[in-house]
């Protein structure tokens, strides 16, 4: 087989592990990987959590692989490099440093945070956003004792976020659309149970409010909201969620829609072009529908599969989404996708943070979300895979689904077809 | 060699077939697994983050982490699945007369 060039955009948790699997793979090829970012890549988790709290943490201490691991396996790494275009017919993308050619590609450049036009006329250090290690250390610089931040949106970065400065001193509110946290992805008894959790730290939440406008008046900035309120802040967080970083993908004429559109092999409308990660729009065959999953989890194993298809391993990515997320000491753990579903049973104790909620359609799990949940949630993930089919007498408000797991691993429960 | 030292860890019947417990003994976060009446000694704490795996879930010899799910054989302390890549420690295990008992390094600790 002739030599192959395979490269990689976006050096990322993705990219790595996805240039790791290529490279152990196929040793004989070339794996170029690319990065706009300076550092190299590096894990996202702790810029929202620890990062913030560690006066003295640094690039080093969350580097997916020391730096010399990257070279000894023989992996070209690229940084600071901006790739301009993707040309899929010519086999070759365009660079801010010249052009690379390839035989396969994968896209796994990630997401941006969205912006917020009110937001236009702050100067740079008072409007943080949250992605990038640079963006963390510049957010970690500005959470001191009594300066007051807004954090607009909670979702789970905003709510980490909020955890972390109230750590530090901070005087925090929390502005939100909706009318409650996290919605994108918590039930309504995770969502309360999370508010409770930071409003009882000195959080101070204004839901369905929306920011009309900011302005810097001397020292501080000033919100207006829609109903004419006005709050003074030295800091603010815009934390609305990201985009898809697709504009490669869909400049060279790719099909995107929330993301790259790709099979469950991680292959776009191009057949020499992959996609892995928060970029990704993945056909999902479990649950019928095309899923783009920010998480951790997906950007490990959805890359190494990916990786592997691109090599010829064939292999579809059928991973239940996970992700989870540690405020004030306590560990929320969500997976799976509760839409369409037809029952809920909530167990354990949500007032003491030991709690998690099941949701099923038709008697097969298909989603949890819950606190303090580990065992529980490895079994509910496998329950969740197999789509065993769990009898109704175990469905009460004690759910076990370790005992279910275990049942289904004796072949004790149907599966559905 | 490092001299060893045992350690009554619990009772045979305090850790039912196909589960798991955890014990702090000799300086050590021990973790001890009951597969069909054999039991295995491995360290507690996951190689990949910090977490308690006998807080995980135990499927065949393979437990998985509550935390992030990487996977170990329990009997070899092989890393079987990701995200974890190192190895666990094992220790030598033996029951007599009900209780299991586990061997450690001697240690300033632990003597």
């Amino acid at each position: 087989m002739a030599v192959r060039n395979y490269l990689v955009i976006g050096a990322g948790k993705a990219g790595c592990h996805a240039a790791e699997t290529i490279r152990a793979a196929d040793p004989a090829s070339t794996v170029v990987l690319v990065g706009q970012e300076a550092h190299p890549p590096y894990e996202r988790p702790p810029l929202s959590k620890d990062l913030l709290l560690d006066d003295t943490g640094g690039i080093a201490d969350i580097l997916v692989r020391p730096l010399r691991e990257l070279s000894d396996k023989g992996i070209d790494l690229r940084l600071s490099t901006r790739v301009t275009r993707l040309e899929p017919a010519r086999h070759v993308v365009h660079t801010d440093r010249g052009t690379i050619p390839y035989d396969r590609v994968l896209l796994a450049t990630g997401a941006r945070p969205r912006s917020l036009p009110q937001a236009g006329m702050l100067r740079a250090e008072r409007l943080h956003h949250l992605r990038t290690f640079d963006d963390a250390e510049r957010l970690r610089h500005r959470l001191r004792d009594g300066v007051r931040i807004v954090v607009i949106g909670a979702g789970l970065i905003g709510l980490e976020v909020a955890a972390a400065a109230r750590a530090r001193g901070c005087a925090v509110t929390v502005v939100e659309r909706s009318g409650t946290v996290a919605s994108r992805i918590a039930c309504d008894d995770i969502a309360q149970a999370l508010l409770r959790l930071h409003r009882d730290n000195g959080v101070k939440f204004l839901l369905d409010s929306n920011v009309e406008a900011m302005d810097e008046r001397g020292p501080e900035v000033v919100l207006t909201l829609e109903d004419g309120t006005d709050l003074r802040a030295d800091t603010v967080l815009v934390s609305i969620g990201v985009e898809p970083d697709a504009e490669l993908a869909r400049e060279a004429g790719l099909e995107t829609h929330d993301g790259v559109r790709t099979d469950e092999y991680g292959r776009t409308s191009h057949p020499d072009v992959f996609a892995a990660g928060d970029v990704a729009a993945s056909w999902h065959p479990l649950y019928q529908r095309h899923l783009r999953s920010e998480s951790w989890q997906t950007a490990l194993a959805q890359a190494r599969c990916v990786a592997g298809n691109m090599v010829g391993t064939e292999q579809p990515y059928l991973d239940i989404p996970v992700q989870w997320s540690s405020q004030n000491g306590k560990l929320l753990h969500c997976a799976g996708c509760s839409d369409g579903c037809d029952l809920a049973l909530r167990c354990g104790d949500i007032g003491a943070f030991a709690a998690a909620v099941y949701f099923f359609k038709n008697q097969c799990l298909r989603a949890v979300q819950g606190f303090s949940i580990g065992r529980e949630l490895r079994a509910a993930i496998r329950l969740m895979s197999a789509q065993h089919v769990i009898p109704l007498q175990m469905l009460h408000e004690e759910f076990d689904p370790v005992a279910a797991a275990k049942a289904g691993s004796r072949g004790e429960l149907a599966c559905q077809t | 060699m490092p001299d060893l030292k045992w350690f009554r860890l619990a009772s045979t019947s305090e850790v039912p077939a196909d589960e798991g417990r955890g014990f702090e003994v000799g300086g050590k976060r021990i973790a001890v697994f009951n597969l069909g009446g054999s039991f295995h000694c491995v360290s507690d704490i996951c190689t990949h983050e910090y977490a308690l795996l006998s807080e995980g879930y135990l499927d065949g010899a393979c437990i998985e982490c509550p935390l992030h799910g990487g996977g170990f054989d329990v009997r070899t302390g092989k890393a079987i699945m990701a995200p974890a890549e190192t190895d666990l420690k094992t220790y030598p295990v033996e029951c007599r007369d009900g209780e299991i008992f586990v061997a450690i390094e001697v240690t300033k600790e632990n003597v």
